[in-house]
């Protein structure tokens, strides 16, 4: 196994839920999450049985079906598989099985939503076990399926079907749970396939864990594992072990990418080559942190234009960005009024309450933190830095670091 | 001639694994980690996914080759790994090629463990069902082994999968876990660094860096020590070897490639001639080019030859005219060249201006075209402007000092390595050979605090001081260093030697703060020392000559150099540089006769081989310069002629080209700059070995007229390289 940090809480935490509760785990790119998807199937409790799957690849709903039951085989007993409830459910789909791969004839494509109800309550009848699918990049599935019916023409919106079909499955099963995750925020797929209150109600009854960057402990005594893993320095000074774990927001990802990169300098490792390290990262045109993805993604998630006091059509990333450059040249947090103070003073706009909106978004997808007196400031330190050289801003005390 | 080593310049995995370790440069702390990295793939469940980028020649193959070569001599590795290298015959249109590849080569591998019978059932099916069944086998046959999957040009990898392949690639090593891969790329694609894409994230990159040029002396250096030919391994620890190779860099770049392809006919001779090296390696990467110009699109392959026809940096407009090409098509043609690495553009206002981005490539092609002219005359300029010390900063005075200092820290080794703790001696080696200047210092610092086992305490003492007085020059700690040396000469004791030599090091250190008469003190300290080494005694004459020189007292300059020459026993370096010294004092003092007959008198006595044959030519020039314009159509006719009898024109032409910063740092000489340009022109035109020289005055003027680099672009990039460092105070 490896060697995990700071996730006991969030990993004992996804465990008491899931006696009761499918999940919801949203997390930003690079704090983790595989990492807790792994954990999850390491300490598998008896009573449970945890199916990952990473349906990036899945492009159908009958895709998904044979996934969902490839996956679930290896768990069925021989016999059940030969003559028991499992073959049962194969003959039902009328499947055949190629290669040690089941499969679904794709003439049964139309009836998928069936043969999902039938595969899943086979799965949840015949087990006393909970039964727990870990979905990753679930978003992208449905992306893929919509993009695919558009492509041919179809109105069936199979994505929004199955998101149904899953909600009404785990009101259905007591023994069913599910966990959805992905690289890409769900909320964003959701709202895009369908209109923002219906979005929320496929998922309302799933319990939503955030992870969040390390803890300073966690983030220190990881550094400090993976320094001395690379023979770095024999015995870590506090100051650097500090310095690596801060300046790379405890983040994980980072911290291990930073560790890679001081490996293979020649020189000793001090703090100074530590903040040579990232403000090269931070300028590089290779962008190996992918910070440049906090940017580009603007225009993907804050689709659609607003009209501004004039009737000229603004992009909705644009604010976002405006309100992301404000808040990165400010040394503190900012209120909701001086956010909107700020954008107003670039566009001609009259609508504080499409101001609030996008700020509850930018909190969403982590950009941003509300602390407690309502006030927002960058998540990550690191993507503000990155922020104010990529938009050539001037922070707030004439220099260009947070 | 010795038994040359089969080094493949172009397929380093099939040379034998042994020579490739012996002729590792550059990246050992990366190769070690890369094979750590790839241990801990195969012994846990963490994969580390590995893409090493750079262009070609740059070493990829050979470091893959090493990983792998290492992980393979590993036992306890054996057991739990399967390596699956793909060769550049395995060309992948498909994830179900792909995993076609993989187990084809699982069963060449171990046929007992390993079977094929999953294509049987995979026959007949739909092509996606193919790659599930394949990978589903392979994952249920390999077991709780992991494949380490070897590629080299991934790119073509993910353009053979494309989005669908790659998407269930991801999610088969996400949910498998049971695949790491080591690949390598020309550069990055859009499958790893566009963040729609499903690999994107995945890989550790890691961009190889380009040989420096320590790196590239180091590698020719280590595939001469395995040919046996010490002769160049010495010959490249020299200072002139160090030059050569300074040279072979500026022109040759960082490409591991090409050093090894040199290397497989490099002689002492043919580095030190250069001219030949260098003639030599173009003719034999020619085909290589060639081969390269080939496979580009004919409109692409036409405009690369046009470019190496033209030589500087030409606007699109003059590109699409020579080649009878539309303008639009040229600038895409180029926009593709150069995301492909064949050619830079610079822009210059609205204008963009193209060239090959490998000038060895340029000069290689052009080979057959001018019968090599080119090469040569670069070679020639090259060879000369990195060796010729006065040229750089400093040269007489720091260079002398460096070397000095160098030889005495490395004595210590030799000297003091039985008697003193093992260990000191050790780092103060190793900071030597890393020029790692702290180490230096922190090892030199225990000796002189404490006295150390046995030996002579003094010596010690001394050899430490000098090594960290050293140390703090280089890190420009030159209080420190200047009380080291103090502390070597008011040493109780010391032997008049060692005081010579901490004298004329801490003279060095003087003129470096700008302070004369402290240096010059020091250097008369040494000449009126009794029984000081006559060796040292002539370098101080000598520097002292410079200082007075620099001082505008020219007589006393005179009669100090006067004195070298006159001196027995005084090594042929410093006789020679004292030769060609002279007669810039005789032109500074308008006794042209006399100038005129002591630069033939250098050039007949001193010794062709030497290092310092000729030397100063640039003082020459600049006190003729300083004759006055009614002097320079005659000494420009004398000088060329002279050096032409001497076969040294193009140290004549380097010097010209070098003449250029002075006109540019004394506004007094702004004004004659284009007078003297158009009188070289007019005299030196006849002499091939000159146009190169001319050349770049006449651009230079232009560019000084101007006050923009633009006239420069007509220079071919390696030479412009050098001008325009010279011409940075008149350019924006």
């Amino acid at each position: 196994m490896n060697k995990v940090f700071g996730r006991e809480k969030v990993i004992e935490r996804i465990w008491k839920l899931l006696l009761e509760h499918s999940i919801l785990f949203t997390a930003e790119r690079r704090v983790g999450k595989t990492t807790v998807l792994n954990q999850l199937i390491e300490t598998q409790k008896e009573g449970y049985r945890v199916i990952f799957s990473d349906l990036e690849k899945i492009d159908s709903p009958l895709e998904f079906i044979n996934d969902v039951l490839n996956k679930i085989a290896p768990f069925v007993s021989i016999e059940e598989r030969a003559s028991g409830w499992f073959f049962k459910v194969w003959e039902t789909l009328e499947g055949t099985e190629v290669g040690g791969l089941f499969k679904i004839p794709d003439h049964k494509e139309k009836d998928w939503k069936a043969l999902l109800q039938t595969a899943i309550n086979a799965i949840c009848s015949n087990t006393d076990d909970k039964v727990v699918f870990l979905w990753d990049e679930l978003p992208y599935m449905l992306q893929k399926i919509n993009e695919h019916e558009i492509a041919n023409g179809s109105v069936e919106r199979s994505s929004l079907k199955i998101m149904d079909t899953l909600r009404a499955l785990r009101q259905e099963h007591s023994n069913l749970r599910m966990v959805f995750t992905g690289s890409i925020g769900l909320h964003h797929v959701l709202n895009t396939l369908m209109n923002d209150t219906y979005a929320a109600e496929s998922v309302n009854d799933l319990e939503k864990v955030a992870l969040l960057p390390l803890n300073e402990n966690a983030a220190q005594e990881m550094t400090q594992f993976h320094l001395t893993k690379e023979g770095l320095i024999a015995h870590p000074e506090t100051n650097l072990v500090e310095s690596i774990s801060y300046q790379c927001d405890c983040i994980p990802f980072y911290i291990e990418k930073l560790i890679r990169r001081l490996t293979v300098r020649e020189q000793k490792i001090s703090e100074a080559l530590i903040d040579q390290e990232i403000a090269y990262i931070l300028t590089d045109a290779n962008d190996d942190w992918e910070l440049e993805h906090f940017r580009s993604r603007l225009s993907t998630y804050y689709k659609g234009v607003i009209f501004d006091t004039n009737e000229r059509e603004i992009k909705k990333s644009a604010i976002a960005k405006a309100i992301l450059n404000y808040c990165a040249v400010s040394a503190e947090p900012q209120s909701i009024d001086a956010c909107y103070r700020a954008v107003k003073s670039s566009y001609s706009i009259d609508d504080r309450d499409m101001i609030i909106t996008l700020l509850k978004n930018l909190v969403k997808d982590h950009y941003l933190l509300r602390d407690e007196q309502g006030r927002y400031r960058f998540c990550f330190s690191l993507v503000q830095r990155w922020w104010l050289l990529a938009e050539g801003l001037t922070g707030a005390e004439g220099n260009n670091h947070a | 001639m010795h038994d040359m080593q089969h080094i493949s310049a172009y397929t380093p995995s099939n040379t034998d694994p042994e020579i490739l370790e012996k002729i590792f440069v550059q990246r050992h702390k990366l190769l070690a980690k890369t094979v750590a990295w790839c241990e801990e793939s195969i012994l846990t469940d963490k994969k580390n996914n590995l893409l090493f980028i750079g262009p070609r020649g740059s070493g990829k193959t050979h470091f893959i080759s090493m990983v792998v070569n290492r992980l393979r001599n590993k036992p306890d590795l054996q057991e739990k790994m399967i390596i699956i290298w793909l060769g550049e015959d395995d060309v992948i249109t498909s994830l179900v090629d792909l995993t076609l590849f993989i187990i084809e080569r699982l069963v060449k591998i171990d046929p007992d463990s390993f079977n094929k019978d999953c294509l049987e059932q995979a026959r007949g099916q739909k092509t996606e069902m193919v790659a599930d069944i394949i990978l589903h086998s392979i994952t249920e046959q390999i077991g709780m082994r992991t494949i380490l999957l070897v590629k080299e040009n991934m790119s073509d990898v993910f353009s053979g999968l494309k989005d669908t392949g790659q998407k269930k690639l991801r999610a088969y090593l996400q949910e498998k876990n049971n695949i790491a891969i080591l690949a390598s790329s020309q550069k990055l694609f859009s499958g790893v660094s566009s963040r729609d894409e499903a690999f994107f994230g995945f890989f550790d990159i890691h961009h190889l860096k380009v040989l420096k040029t320590e790196d590239a002396k180091q590698l020719i250096s280590n595939i001469a020590a395995l040919n046996q030919d010490q002769r160049l391994v010495d010959f490249l620890a020299s200072p002139q070897g160090c030059y050569r190779v300074r040279a072979l860099h500026h022109l040759a770049g960082g490409n591991h490639r090409l050093y090894v392809e040199l290397s497989a006919f490099l002689t002492t001779e043919s580095l030190d001639d250069f001219v030949s090296a260098l003639t030599k390696l173009a003719d034999n990467l020619t085909p290589y080019f060639q081969e390269r110009v080939r496979s580009l699109p004919p409109q692409q392959g036409k405009i690369v030859q046009k470019l190496c026809e033209l030589q500087g940096a030409t606007p699109v407009k003059t590109i699409a005219e020579e080649t009878f090409i539309g303008e639009r098509s040229v600038a895409k043609q180029l926009g593709d060249l150069a995301r492909n690495g064949y050619v830079i553009s610079h822009k210059r206002g609205k204008q963009s201006y193209y060239e090959m981005a490998e000038p060895l490539m340029r000069l290689a092609l052009e080979v057959k075209n001018s019968q090599g002219q080119p090469l040569k005359l670069v070679a020639s300029l090259l060879r000369t402007w990195f060796s010729d010390e006065e040229l750089q900063k400093n040269a007489e005075k720091f260079n002398s000092l460096s070397s000095d200092y160098r030889k005495a820290a490395l004595s210590i080794d030799k000297e003091l390595l039985v008697s003193i703790n093992n260990k000191i001696a050790e780092q103060i080696v190793l900071g030597i050979d890393t020029n790692d200047y702290e180490r230096i210092i922190a090892a030199s610092s225990e000796i002189i605090n404490g006295p150390q086992t046995d030996g002579d305490p003094l010596i010690q003492r001394v050899n430490a001081l000098y090594s960290r007085g050293y140390s703090y020059h280089h890190l420009g700690k030159i209080e420190l260093a200047l009380q080291d040396l103090t502390a070597i000469i008011t040493l109780p004791d010391v032997p008049v030697d060692q005081k010579a030599k901490a004298l004329l090091s801490r003279s060095v250190t003087y003129d470096g703060k700008g302070e004369a008469e402290l240096e010059l003190q020091d250097l008369t300290t040494i000449i009126t020392l009794q029984d000081a080494p006559v060796e040292l005694k002539a370098k101080a004459l000598l520097n002292r000559s410079i200082t007075y020189n620099q001082k505008g007292e020219t007589e006393q300059a005179l009669q100090s150099v006067m004195a070298v020459i006159d001196m027995p026993n005084v090594s042929k370096d410093t006789i020679t540089k004292a030769l060609f010294y002279l007669p810039e004092l005789y032109f500074k003092l308008l006794q042209i006769d006399k100038a005129q007959l002591a630069l033939k008198t250098a050039f007949e006595k001193a010794e062709k081989s030497n290092e310092y044959y000729p030397s100063n030519t640039g003082g020459v020039l600049l006190a003729i310069n300083q004759l006055g314009s009614s002097f320079w159509q005659k000494q420009m006719t004398w000088i060329l002629a002279l050096y032409a009898d001497y076969d040294a024109l193009d140290h004549l032409g380097a010097a010209l080209i070098y003449s250029i910063s002075c006109f540019v740092e004394d506004e007094s000489l702004a004004s004659s700059f284009k007078k003297w340009q158009q009188l070289w022109q007019e005299q030196a035109e006849q002499y091939q070995e000159m146009l190169l020289a001319l050349q770049v005055l006449q651009a230079a003027v232009l560019a000084v007229e101007q006050k923009n680099d633009k006239p420069l672009m007509s220079l071919p990039k390696e030479v412009r390289e050098l001008v325009l460092p010279l011409l940075v105070k008149v350019l924006p």
